[in-house]
């Protein structure tokens, strides 16, 4: 029934807002609590959606719309105002929030999320990597964030965060084979540190070479010997970007006989 | 605290990261530098590259003291690094990758430790990676 | 115990909002926190820190942000501090000038609606310091 009258709300096209004091709020509370009146109740959630609306902006970013994300804040809203109770010398706000936060939440374990990442970032990260590869080709370089941003029509904040969480992704997934060739890392990591000798053409170091396979090999060579930027790699081999970037950051963790920081941290 | 020079009549925003020394938190040092390449005029190829540099740069250093610290200054044209400090190190093989990957690097040798100095500016985007 | 300390400061411009979730992101895994509880602090530091760039410093004035996480054992103390003007608490809680929107307010409820412990002071030296403490439990 308040979802009806929500859906009626937002199809009217008004965006009202009501300021209350805290005052006017436990007048309708009570209104509400004490006498039934549905219309102050109405009025008390007009007056409280802006905080829904806060609240679920930061929920931005994870595949919802806002719109979606407002309207399950909202029935948490509702449920607050329900089951608060004006004695305990709470304010309904500060009661709210975590209701409302809670029903967000819960949206999103309903939706199935991937263990460690939620699907919908790895798939604005998939359209990030293709993005990536278009635009460099389009533009002749590698995009800043900006124009990757525009492009995939997301927000700049969204648009690092997801990046770097692919970061974190690649470090959560260290049980399992390291990437998608299923190599563990035992296999790419060399035995001990190796001492390293200089290469005249480059800043490569052959002995840490050995410690790669060969696709790595050909990236590194390409990279350091050939010049070639990422995105011409990319285009050489034929993978993405995004790809290119990984490879090329487990191979220098190679040769240089460390391991990424998540490595056995049992800590 | 090391002085940066300010280049004269441009803005340049200063950002300021310390982490405890030891590797669980290069991923901090990692994924506060990529912010703040990504906040700045250089591609993504350029962020990506200025993380590499530093992360097998640090992977490589001792800290020399109770912090790990990267000073960094943001103007219009890229992104400028200082991180330290650490023992001295001999790791020429390092500095010639990094140097590979980003538009400058050198190690400046202070009371504290050494302190690596790396930058990456747009020019290097027309220019490509030579 | 001596606690682990990072340190962020950066302008006090929307801009630069990000790296303090980041910092959060790269502490996530040292301090054992799960998805949510990530997500919450980085939820109530985004509304500390985005308090402080909008309220802290005069229009024409230019002045940073500072974002302390200490994880001391059984919890994380989280210090969003700036020098600005300082008015404390009552910063916090006033609505909206501009708009008459409650919603300034509201980031407090936020703020304590996420972190067990929230306090908020004005140093006598000036500024504006919110901690938020956060225990921590395993597999919280």
């Amino acid at each position: 029934m308040a979802r009806a009258l929500l859906d009626q709300r937002q199809g009217c096209g008004r965006d009202v807002v009501t300021v209350a004091t805290e005052r006017e709020r436990r007048r309708l509370l009570h209104a509400y609590k004490s006498e039934g009146d549905k219309a102050a109740r109405d009025q008390l959630i007009e007056d409280l959606m802006p905080l829904v609306r806060s609240l679920a902006l930061r929920y931005v970013g994870r595949g919802e719309m806002l719109d979606d994300l407002v309207q399950v804040g909202s029935i948490g809203l509702i449920n607050a105002i329900d089951r608060f109770d004006p004695d305990r010398g709470v304010e309904l706000t500060t009661y709210a929030v975590p209701t409302i936060l809670g029903e967000i939440q819960r949206h999103f374990r309903d939706k199935a999320w991937a263990v460690h990442v939620p699907r919908s970032v790895k798939e604005l990260n998939v359209r990030l990597a293709r993005l990536l590869d278009s635009l460099s080709a389009e533009l002749g370089h590698s995009p800043t964030i900006e124009e990757l941003a525009q492009a995939a029509d997301a927000d700049e904040d969204q648009v690092i965060e997801a990046l770097e969480s692919a970061h974190a992704y690649s470090v959560r997934s260290l049980s399992a084979p390291f990437d998608e060739d299923g190599q563990t890392l035992p296999e790419l990591v060399g035995e001990e540190e190796r001492g390293y000798e200089g290469v005249e053409q480059g800043a490569v170091v052959e002995a840490g070479l050995e410690a790669l396979d060969e696709r790595e090999r050909r990236i590194v060579e390409l990279r350091f010997f050939h010049g070639l930027t990422q995105s011409q790699i990319a285009a050489e081999i034929g993978i993405s970007q995004m790809h290119v970037s990984r490879l090329l950051r487990r191979a220098l963790q190679t040769m240089r006989g460390r391991i990424d920081d998540k490595l056995g941290d049992s800590r | 605290m090391v002085n940066d020079t300010v280049t004269l009549g441009v803005r340049m925003d200063r950002i300021r990261l310390s982490v405890p020394p030891g590797r669980e938190f290069h991923g901090t040092l990692r994924l506060v530098v990529g912010g703040i390449g990504a906040r700045s005029q250089l591609t993504y190829e350029q962020v990506n590259e200025l993380q590499l540099a530093v992360e097998s740069l640090v992977a490589h250093r001792n800290a020399s003291g109770d912090a790990v610290v990267v000073q960094a200054g943001v103007d219009d044209r890229g992104v400028y690094l200082l991180v330290g400090p650490f023992e001295p190190e001999d790791d020429a093989a390092g500095l010639r990758v990094a140097e590979r990957l980003v538009g400058s690097v050198a190690v400046v040798s202070l009371e504290d430790g050494e302190w690596l100095e790396l930058s990456s500016t747009n020019d290097r985007a027309a220019a490509g990676t030579s | 115990m001596n606690g682990r300390v990072v340190e962020l400061s950066f302008p006090a411009h929307s801009r630069y909002l990000v790296l303090a979730r980041l910092s959060l992101a790269g502490i996530a895994p040292v301090a054992h926190l799960s998805e949510d509880v990530l997500a919450d602090l980085k939820l109530a530091v985004t509304e500390a820190c985005a308090n402080a760039v909008r309220h802290a410093y005069a229009e024409d004035e230019e002045g940073a942000v500072r974002l302390r996480v200490t994880i001391d054992g059984s919890n994380l103390v989280i210090e969003i501090a700036d020098d600005g003007r300082g008015l404390g608490a009552a910063r916090v809680e006033s609505p909206d000038a501009a708009t008459g929107l409650p919603e300034a307010g509201m980031g407090l409820s936020i703020m304590r609606a996420v972190v067990d412990e929230l306090e908020i002071e004005s140093p006598p030296a000036g500024g504006t310091v919110v901690r938020l403490t956060k225990l921590l439990s395993n597999g919280s």
